[in-house]
């Protein structure tokens, strides 16, 4: 199986595509980084050759057509506006959100893919030829610690034929990032529709400040506008893997679920004991969530931890 | 009419008539009627010229393609025996729009609002009959919806982005803007709307949370929001956006009115649109339960739970 790794950065998404080019990989593989002056990848990686390229349409389109032939081309989950340009102008298809990837002998390949919020499980298999691109789900695999490698690779130009219309989109003003610390946060506190409204949130964030974590939410919450977008978990939102996931006010729906199922522990507070939430909780309390979350920070002040 | 700089450019370019104001001379349409008898002649026929191309460009409003998808409607659990049958995706007996797609809708419409005469078109690609979810898309206020009758769910997103682009590509008046919902609602790659731009050649936008007009600029602001952060882009016509939900543009609740106007609008079935072969084989099932084994706090009222709560982590030393 001949495998190209779009090695983009250091972080995470890079890692996991590593992870899976490993298991899936028979040949030495192409690795396609932005940097003129090295890459990102593990230290024992078996590499054929090492392309440098612009990360855009052109430039990667021209990295292909550099690698020669190959069987998988594996993205980082972060990168599928650049992988959908790429797919689309070389006519191959492309699979995102696979969870699992392998191939046989013949060359066939076969991938796992979650739908309906992880309720479905899809079976793919690809009969043998073309090349496919793959983006991996993020957090489905345990992404391989990455070192820099300081060899130069061959600079290749951009496609002469290809346009990035990206180009056209002019920036006019850029907020801060709300999902990377959501991402990295050892504690998350997560509210839903059962907050009843912005004001809870105020107290989700005391509770974040007192336990040391973040502020998350679901997209009940975001669509009623009591939380900005960049703070969802969910299959849409980030995709969170937490040690401790407090889930207030949250039924459960699968869609958030995928979200946050990788956490270490979860804590559900909800007023009705049925909600689905508690199937994936390790600690339940059905309650009303300003009591007990007032509760809670009474006892967690009282016993010296916490912040506030 | 209120002319301004570029409609005047426009007008000339589209009229072919060159003028010089400052020795009266024409060209062009004009230029064989004699010299001085032509200067007014030749300025009313570039003011008409410039004037008619004006209301032209004013009169064609925006039309904004808005991708919608029947999906399983997410607050009915799915039953095993229904991910097991053969039909499992291509026969719905409980169809919704994708949460993400109405989002999509109600941007398209509130930007109607602010711009009248925009053409909102809904573009469904499906096998399957779900007329009345369509006319659900007609009474929240879309004009019309054009239906692909083809299965998606045996395609990539590539493919399924390849229908999609020939469908838009076929729509007239031509399209000024495709906007989808981020993620369909079932298979949730996102990638669509992504490939669909690529397809087209557009530029495509992320995590649009509102989107405006500018018709001096010719140019859409769209508001973004979700993971990358809150921020604000403008992008020339056609463009492709994916839509999320942000508090502000969850779909508007149609009135009786609304529906019974919705029975009169078209839905128009659009044959003929190239389907390609699928590429890979697909097979369903149920996804194996991750129970966790939940303890649950106990106390004499809330706030006693919510301390034997902190007590209970301290034990475990989770935080």
């Amino acid at each position: 199986m001949r495998v190209v790794v779009m090695a983009v950065d250091e972080h995470a998404p890079t890692g996991e595509v590593w992870a899976v080019a490993r298991g899936l990989a028979t040949d030495p593989v192409v690795v396609v980084t932005p940097r003129p002056d090295g890459w990102w990848g593990p230290d024992d990686a078996a590499v054929k050759r090492v392309l440098a390229a612009a990360w855009d349409a052109p430039g990667l389109l021209g990295a292909l057509e550099a690698a020669g032939p190959a069987d998988v081309v594996l993205w980082p989950a972060t990168d599928l506006t650049v992988a959908a340009r790429v797919a689309v102008a070389r006519q191959e298809p492309l699979w995102a959100g696979i969870t699992a990837l392998g191939a046989d002998p013949a060359g066939s390949v076969q991938a796992t893919q979650p739908l309906f919020g992880g309720r479905v499980v899809a079976a793919l298999e690809r009969p043998p030829g073309g090349p496919l691109h793959v983006a991996i789900r993020r957090q489905a695999v345990a992404a391989l610690p990455l070192s820099w490698h300081a060899d130069a690779p061959d600079v290749v130009p951009p496609a002469a034929s290809a346009a990035d219309p990206q180009g056209r989109v002019t920036v006019e003003s850029r907020g801060a990032a709300g999902g990377r610390d959501l991402e990295q946060a050892a504690v998350v506190v997560s509210g839903g529709r059962g907050l009843g409204g912005p004001e809870g949130f105020l107290l989700l964030r005391e509770v974040a400040a007192a336990v040391g974590g973040t502020v998350g939410a679901s997209r009940a919450a975001v669509d009623a506008g009591w939380i900005e977008p960049e703070r969802q978990v969910g299959q849409t939102g980030v995709t969170v893997a937490p040690r401790v996931y407090f889930a207030v006010g949250i039924s459960g729906a699968s869609q958030h679920v995928a979200g946050m199922a990788r956490s270490e522990h979860v804590v559900a507070v909800n007023t009705d004991p049925d909600a689905p939430i508690f199937r994936y909780a390790d600690v339940g309390v059905v309650g009303a969530y300003e009591p007990v979350l007032r509760g809670f920070l009474e006892a967690w002040r009282q016993s010296g931890k916490g912040a506030v | 009419l209120k002319p301004y700089r570029e409609d005047v450019r426009m007008g000339v370019s589209f009229s072919g008539a060159a003028v010089s104001l400052d020795s009266g001379e024409a060209t062009s349409g004009f230029a064989t009627r004699p010299k001085g008898a032509g200067k007014c002649d030749a300025l009313a026929g570039f003011v008409f010229c410039a004037m008619l191309e004006i209301a032209k460009e004013r009169t064609r409003f925006l039309h904004i393609a808005v991708l919608m998808k029947p999906v399983h409607n997410p607050d009915i659990p799915l039953k095993d025996e229904e991910i097991r049958d053969p039909t499992f995706g291509r026969r719905e007996a409980h169809a919704a729009f994708g949460p993400y797609d109405e989002n999509a809708l109600e941007t398209a419409l509130v930007l109607r609002d602010h711009v009248p005469g925009t053409r909102v078109t809904v573009v469904s690609g499906f096998d399957d009959d779900q007329e009345p979810l369509l006319r659900t898309a007609l009474a929240a206020g879309a004009d019309e919806v054009v239906w692909v009758p083809f299965d998606p769910w045996p395609l990539d997103a590539a493919a399924v982005a390849g229908v999609l682009a020939r469908t838009v590509a076929a729509l007239d008046p031509a399209v000024d803007a495709v906007l989808a919902g981020v993620q369909s609602g079932d298979w949730d790659t996102g990638l669509v709307p992504r490939c669909l731009a690529a397809a087209m050649g557009w530029p495509f936008v992320d995590g649009a949370v509102a989107v405006r007009w500018d018709a001096t600029a010719k140019r859409f602001w769209v508001d973004t929001g979700g993971a990358a952060g809150p921020g604000t882009l403008t992008v020339p016509k056609p463009f492709v956006g994916a839509v999320i939900a942000a508090g502000t543009n969850a779909l508007r609740y149609p009135t009786m009115r609304d529906r019974l106007a919705a029975k009169r609008k078209p839905i128009r079935r659009l044959e003929g649109i190239t389907v390609p072969a699928p590429t890979a084989a697909v097979r369903f099932a149920p996804a194996p339960e991750t129970r966790r084994a939940t303890v649950f706090v106990q106390g004499a009222d809330d706030m006693e739970k919510g301390r034997a709560l902190a007590t209970l982590l301290r034990e475990r030393s989770w935080l």
